[in-house]
């Protein structure tokens, strides 16, 4: 009869530690989403300095047009990323589409000194330094959570609850291509 | 000869004048000057003294001798009484009763002896301790640091009425250690700042804790009501490595953060307790986030706390960002000089300094004109409220 009690206390026990990490792992999941979000709310608040940017791009006479072409690519690419569904690919492209922008832009600003030095194009370019700095910052934080998420999943006994329960699978972390190409090193397993 | 001799017997004593007068020189020199290279330049004058510098004991010596020689009459008293024991007999009882009030008369007189050497050494300034101030001084001056008058009880008081911060352990004991301030040049801002020492107590029981804080006060006009702590774990972890398992109401209450960042690591570490929840939204942006984990990782137990005046004091356990151990004292001039002035300042203050620039980088409208934090602290300075 204590060996009942006994095993029930352990199945009781058991039953908690079962629960106590699925819920471990859904509220690491909402986390990720949650970043993902956040990453995807700052990327798009670029759209707030993009008529900003349109209007000076009309000072840029010789470098309007690719100004302009730049910016509607950057447009469509934040308008397909989802703030719902967790796509670093999505994410990719609009990185990339903001470098090939802020890249024309630079080279336009550089091909007139005065305007270089107008109040409003220092300020334009602080608030998109900026953007861009919480953006990194946002996508390292977003990094961080898919991390744990990861681990939390992948490590013994939650990845025994997951395969009973939640079922979720790893998801991929952002990763800057264009940044490791430059590098010309990847971390490769042995 | 006699002439000689006098000479002799004068010389510690104009020697401990000499040291006293240079003492009090070298201490006025550290409360005027914000200049290190000033005040080695003052330190290396001392090369000048016999070396290690300090003062002669010689009423120290004089005391010596004095108490060797009664010691060797005594022990000759007794010898010579016990040499007779054996001629003229005494009893047992009579020869452990002498032997018991030598032994006590020998007792009281070291004890009366250290305790009127102690009395009539006192150095006016012992080099320990100037060492230590001068020391004290230059860490203030590697960090532009310019010291505040103010009373330890009263400015505790105040500045409890102003931040959560200070209102720390019993209302008794609170004290404020030291209070000096700075400015700090940024990139896109530049502001005052006041550093500050805070010792508080904790008392469990019949158990008395001698507590310490350390940090920063300043105007800060882009946020305001907010509170960050150490999470519920890492507060209740330390109050028991601090006091051990006592349960009572000193134990960390758990309380809900009010607002959760997006980021893991970061609400493992911090809480954050926000009158609005959507300002804590809007104000506590991934860089700021970042900025915020990064300073607390180099911290002990930061505490930050933006008030409903624009206020921002960050504070921690650590103790004293100031204070490093020196290696050298004036009782060796050129090397003390050499440490004074290849002190450069503490890191951490810069870091903590920097990290309250991104702060405000990443919370003001680059759009605006920015803010005079300057002229705000002056006004703050000149009606008192600071």
């Amino acid at each position: 009869m204590e060996i009942l009690y006994v095993l029930a206390a352990v199945l009781v026990l058991l039953l908690i530690m079962g629960i106590s990490i699925n819920n471990g792992i859904i509220r690491r999941k909402n986390m990720v989403v949650r970043a993902w979000a956040d990453v995807i709310t700052y990327e798009r608040q670029k759209n707030e300095t993009l008529p900003a940017l349109e209007k000076q791009a009309a000072e840029y006479k010789d470098h309007e047009q690719s100004l302009l072409t730049d910016i509607a690519s950057l447009r469509s690419a934040l308008k397909r990323a989802s703030r719902g569904t967790v796509n670093t690919d999505d994410l990719a492209a609009i990185e990339a589409s903001t470098t090939k922008m802020m890249a024309g832009f630079n080279v336009a600003v550089e091909a007139y000194p005065d305007l270089k030095m107008s109040d409003i194009t220092m300020s334009l370019m602080r608030e998109i330094s900026e953007l861009q700095d919480n953006i990194a910052a946002a996508i390292s934080i977003f990094n961080g959570n898919i991390e744990r998420f990861n681990s939390g999943i992948q490590t013994f006994p939650n990845s025994l609850v997951n395969g009973m329960g939640a079922g979720e699978t790893v998801y991929k972390p952002f990763e800057n291509a264009e940044a490791a190409s430059s590098l010309g090193f990847s971390p490769q397993q042995v | 000869m006699a002439r000689n001799r006098k000479k002799n017997t004068n010389e510690p004593k104009q020697h401990n004048k000499r040291l006293s007068k240079a003492l009090g020189g070298l201490i006025t020199l550290a409360e005027s000057t914000t200049s290190n290279k000033v005040l080695a330049k003052g330190i290396v004058l001392f090369e000048e003294l016999p070396k290690p510098v300090d003062y002669i004991g010689y009423i120290q010596k004089a005391w010596q001798k004095l108490l060797l020689g009664i010691t060797r009459v005594v022990l000759s008293i007794l010898a010579s009484f016990f040499s007779m024991v054996f001629v003229e007999k005494y009893t047992d009882l009579q020869i452990y009763i002498i032997l018991f009030l030598g032994i006590l008369f020998l007792f009281l007189l070291l004890k009366t002896s250290s305790f009127l050497i102690k009395k009539f050494t006192e150095v006016p300034i012992s080099i320990e301790a100037v060492s230590d101030f001068i020391y004290g001084c230059s860490e203030l001056n590697a960090n532009n640091l310019k010291p505040q008058e103010f009373d330890a009880t009263s400015h505790a008081q105040h500045l409890a009425k102003k931040y959560k911060s200070f209102r720390k352990g019993d209302t008794q004991g609170r004290r404020t250690g030291t209070f000096a301030r700075g400015h700090h040049q940024g990139a896109e801002h530049s502001f005052d700042f006041d550093y500050f020492t805070f010792h508080y107590y904790e008392i469990i029981g019949d158990h008395v804790t001698s507590m310490f804080r350390t940090g920063i006060l300043l105007k800060f006009p882009f946020a305001q009501d907010f509170f960050l702590e150490p999470s519920n774990s890492r507060k209740r972890a330390a109050h028991i490595a601090r006091h051990g398992l006592k349960t009572n109401r000193l134990w960390p209450r758990k309380t809900e953060p009010s607002w959760k960042s997006p980021s893991i690591s970061f609400n493992e570490q911090i809480a954050v307790r926000a009158k609005n929840s959507m300002a804590a939204a809007k104000f506590f942006s991934p860089s700021i986030l970042k900025a915020i984990e990064d300073l607390d990782s180099m911290l002990t137990l930061m505490d930050m706390e933006f008030t409903s005046n624009y206020d921002l004091c960050i504070s921690c356990s650590d103790g004293g960002l100031l204070k490093k151990a020196r290696r050298y004292s004036l009782k060796h001039p050129y090397a003390f000089s050499l440490e004074i002035a290849a002190d450069t300042g503490n890191p951490t203050i810069q870091q903590i300094l920097k990290a309250v620039h991104t702060l405000m980088k990443y919370s003001d409208n680059n759009f605006d004109q920015k803010p005079d934090l300057t002229a705000a602290f002056e006004t703050e300075i000149q009606t008192g409220e600071r």
